[in-house]
């Protein structure tokens, strides 16, 4: 039996004095962040089973300190066939 | 490993994180830059959508799969959201799959006929229409047009609630049809006519990059405009030295980013309003070039009253509730004296907000080089003075210029998707018909009979039952056959028990709900019908900009259900004119004898007048198919006729389907981003600079209006202040969002934010079960001390999303007298533990 992957990263807005708690909770978390920009952003990648832990992460980042907002942007749940293989 | 060395998942987390840096305006580093984006290899068919939820009207990616919805994203070309989605539209795919989807028509019936104390029995939809049928003819034949009637809604598609306003307005003959948006904007849109004779923002979107200063009136935006805050939040992060002020009852997440907090007294916002435009004056800060060639003084009628029934004793106390939206010629020098009582200690005094905090905020009104945006919802409109608060909002904006040019923006925001788009653009309340006309005016009767190719006189000339009149029309039992779209008003109209549902089950009525879900209304009602949702159908919506947006039919709709649109029309088709019209008027136009509401309304040569072949080849287009021609694009021509050359131009029908929506007045191809100034909006005349020609004038009016209490207060009996409202997570009533699975496990049960010193003082805990209680009726929720929601003592925040919590049990039906609109920000409660 196979199960669903999903893929799903957010924006990140934070006040630029809280900017290092954030970033060192989403790693603990088990997000990525690829990239940031010192003004108060910060861009997160994260993987997880199903859709709850997506939100429950999203809620989680949108209640912390200093976090002004946490939006959603992409998303897609990969077939799960596909995940042996490799991308060509 | 491939030839690139990068596995698959890394490919996958590289374009979402692509996605994200792009939204955000961020440069990934070079090593992930490389990483293709590649779409055909997920197998997704993706198109285009508004979405779904609120007035901002982003734009969405939709992905299908073998007829399903199976994903959403943020669309990057959209200028709205710029690939941002928030919570609520990031789970849209999953709206339109709740386990209790209807999918045929229920009526209630005993012994296989049926009885209003029946069971909700299948049906097909013949047996439906015949019964609804039945019901409407004997309504209108017993009691005539005014015993019919609809609640529609600021969800409607553009074509649902033109479509849905003719067959009443000139099918029916009946102005008793007014949208859900009698709840959410009627003062917002009573406070744009009287200062400027037009409906609708002057600037848009494109401000929040150019305002220094933000200050949100009552606003959460952190929470319910979460794409427009991410944008205000950008804007003040990226430039220092722009600053933000949130005012409020209670302390919420927009807070987080205040550099001027505010907590005021419920109401007082009247006072602190007339206090800025005190300081302005006696500042010497009034933009006097601007407020001589493009402003008059009005004095605003007072002692207006609350809305409520006649022989309420506050409707007996006003003096003048029967003229609550009169006003006299004035001057600025009689505005400047009136205003001179509202000094600051009295603002400080009356609402409890520091004399420092109030002066801060009057200088981003009074400093000239300070480019200030204001925002508002529910906070100014929810109010029994709401067309007083959007008035003294432009007033502020008036006296200093501030105003229709990029970044000085008093801007209203809407609640609904379409609220502008519908239920205002097409005027589909109780009062209003296409662009700004109104029924009570014969001329502008006159212009849409003309449209409509309608004998004159078809439209009754006197407004129609609003929504709160409704539901008491409904329970006095002169309001007999009654049709619900798109909207759950059991639950969130005011005053439920005593005034929403002894109407629905008056004996003497028949209620016929449309919906997609068992909602609260449904439950209500006679005969449900189910219906086709969102990207089920060819839609278009209408945002809080000016902004028109279209999307095709991208998903079949389950089991028998139909589009709203499908049943208006297929319903018309069950009328003859004799069934509704009297002899004197068919004979005015005698080629209509015979012919059905259908032959006259939409195919009258007009509506179907575009063939099926223009559909498109790639999606599906059932009503279409059904009626026979391109049913959308009909409607939505000869709905645009009213509009175009009247300031209110909208593009033609195809263009709408390539672009990410366009703000109108769309004159030669091109929007129009602030209206009223020149060189942006063509309908200003040259070398006017600013022209309101909504105003026959030119000229906006600034209001001298007073300070006025609200309906119910706290006393020694109810000592808490209720105010009512949404959290992030929900949509309004919850209907569609209670079954994202997800959406319902972060914030499944309502609670009652309160202070904790409050909590402690009534020997309360947090999670303890307490009765809210007011003199109309009481539920029970659980006490809630922390989170988002902070209240400051003496005052409680319920959301109204739990239909397991009704909170509108408890609130007042004390509305504006101007706009009818409800107040659910303000009544006075008790708090018991149980």
């Amino acid at each position: 039996m196979t199960s669903e992957i999903h893929i799903s990263s957010l924006v990140v807005h934070v006040r630029p004095d809280r900017m290092d708690a954030v970033r060192t909770t989403i790693l603990e978390r088990g997000g990525e962040i690829p990239a940031e920009d010192p003004n108060g952003k910060l861009i997160a990648v994260i993987e997880t089973s199903d859709e709850t832990g997506i939100s429950s992460f999203a809620d989680g980042i949108a209640g912390l300190d200093g976090v002004l907002s946490a939006n959603l942007v992409y998303h897609m749940i990969d077939d799960p066939d596909a995940q042996a293989g490799e991308y060509q | 490993m491939s030839d690139s060395g990068f596995t698959r998942r890394q490919i996958l987390k590289a374009q979402a994180a692509g996605a994200a840096a792009s939204a955000a305006g961020i440069a990934l580093p070079a090593s992930a830059q490389n990483l293709v984006t590649d779409r055909t290899a997920t197998g997704l068919k993706w198109s285009k959508a508004a979405c779904r939820f609120c007035g901002t009207g982003c734009s969405v990616m939709v992905a299908t799969k073998s007829g399903r919805v199976v994903a959403t994203h943020g669309d990057a070309k959209s200028e709205v959201n710029r690939g941002l989605n928030c919570v609520k539209g990031y789970f849209l795919s999953k709206i339109m799959y709740g386990q209790d989807r209807l999918t045929q028509p229920l009526l209630r019936k005993r012994d296989g006929k049926y009885a209003k104390d029946g069971d909700f029995t299948p049906v097909s939809w013949d047996e439906a229409f015949d019964v609804m049928a039945e019901k409407f003819k004997k309504a209108l034949k017993d009691k005539g047009p005014t015993a019919v009637g609809m609640f529609g809604s600021g969800q409607w598609t553009v074509w649902e609630g033109y479509a849905a306003s003719k067959l009443y307005k000139a099918g029916f003959r009946s102005n008793n049809i007014d949208p859900n948006a009698r709840h959410c904007m009627a003062s917002a849109v009573g406070g744009f006519i009287r200062t400027f004779g037009m409906d609708e923002p002057m600037g848009c979107y494109d401000d929040f990059e150019h305002a220094d200063a933000f200050v949100l009136w009552g606003s959460n935006m952190a929470e319910m405009h979460p794409i427009l805050w991410t944008r205000l939040t950008d804007r003040r992060l990226s430039h220092p030295h722009v600053k933000v002020s949130v005012l409020s009852t209670f302390e919420h997440r927009s807070f987080e980013l205040a550099d001027i907090p505010a907590i005021f007294t419920p109401q007082s916002d009247l006072a602190i309003l007339n206090y800025i435009a005190n300081y302005i004056i006696q500042n010497d800060a009034v933009n006097k070039d601007f407020v001589s060639k493009h402003v008059n003084f009005r004095v605003g009628n007072t002692d207006i009253g609350y809305g409520l029934r006649p022989e309420h004793p506050l409707e007996q106390a006003a003096k003048n509730n029967d003229k609550a939206g009169g006003s006299t010629e004035s001057t600025f020098e009689e505005f400047a004296k009136f205003v001179s009582d509202y000094t600051v200690e009295k603002a400080h005094e009356m609402s409890g907000v520091p004399i420092d905090t109030l002066e801060k905020i009057a200088q981003l009104y009074a400093d000239p080089n300070i480019k200030v945006m204001s925002l508002w919802t529910m906070g100014v409109n929810q109010h029994t003075r709401g067309v007083w608060v959007n008035n003294l909002l432009y007033n502020i904006h008036l006296l200093t210029g501030k105003i229709a040019e990029p970044g000085n923006s008093p801007f209203s925001l809407t609640g609904q998707p379409s609220a502008c788009g519908t239920a205002r653009e097409v005027g589909t309340f109780a009062h209003r018909l296409p662009a700004d006309l109104v029924v009570k005016n014969p001329e502008h009767r006159a212009i849409a009979e003309k449209i409509w190719k309608l004998p004159e006189g078809t439209i009754p000339g006197k407004p129609g039952y609003h929504a709160v009149l409704q539901n008491r029309m409904l329970k006095d039992g002169k309001l007999n056959a009654y049709w619900v779209q798109v909207n759950n008003n059991m639950q969130a109209g005011p005053n439920m028990m005593q005034e929403g549902l002894p109407g629905y089950r008056n004996p003497e009525n028949f209620i016929v709900v449309s919906d997609a879900y068992p909602t609260v209304t449904a439950q209500a009602a006679d005969l449900i019908l189910p219906t086709a949702m969102w990207v089920e159908k060819e839609g278009a919506y209408g945002n809080a900009e000016r902004r028109t947006q279209f999307w095709h039919e991208l998903a079949p709709a389950p089991g028998e259900s139909k589009s709203d649109l499908w049943q208006v029309m297929e319903f018309s088709k069950r009328f003859t004119v004799e069934d509704v019209w009297p002899q004197e008027l068919i004979a005015k136009k005698p080629e209509y004898r015979g012919k059905t509401l259908f032959d006259v309304l939409f195919r009258n040569g007009q509506v179907d007048r575009f063939p099926l072949s223009e559909t498109s080849d790639e999606y599906d287009n059932h009503e279409s198919e059904d009626f026979g021609f391109y049913v959308q694009k009909g409607l939505f021509e000869e709905y645009a006729s009213f509009g175009r050359g009247h300031a209110h131009d909208l593009a033609d029908f195809d263009t709408y389907h390539k672009e990410r929506g366009l703000r109108w007045p769309v004159v030669d191809g091109k929007e129009t981003r602030w209206r009223y100034r020149e060189g942006y909006d063509p309908y200003v005349e040259k070398g006017k600079e600013v022209q309101f020609y909504g105003k026959p004038d030119g000229k906006a009016w600034i209001f001298a209006l007073p300070y006025e209490p609200p309906a119910e207060s706290p006393d020694e009996e109810y000592p808490f202040w209720l105010s009512t409202g949404r959290v992030l997570e929900h949509w309004h009533s919850g209907s569609m969002t209670q079954r994202v699975p997800e959406l319902y496990r972060s914030m499944p049960d309502a609670l009652c934010y309160m202070h904790p010193d409050d909590a402690r003082d009534k020997g309360l805990r947090r999670g303890d079960e307490i009765k809210v209680e007011s003199r109309r009726g009481a539920i029970r929720t659980r006490v809630e001390t922390k989170g988002r929601n902070k209240p400051p003592r003496g005052l409680v925040f319920v959301p109204w999303f739990d239909a397991s919590e009704l909170i509108n049990k408890v609130t007042l039906d004390a509305t504006d007298p101007i706009s009818k609109q409800t107040d659910f920000k303000k009544c006075a409660v008790r708090i018991e533990k149980v």
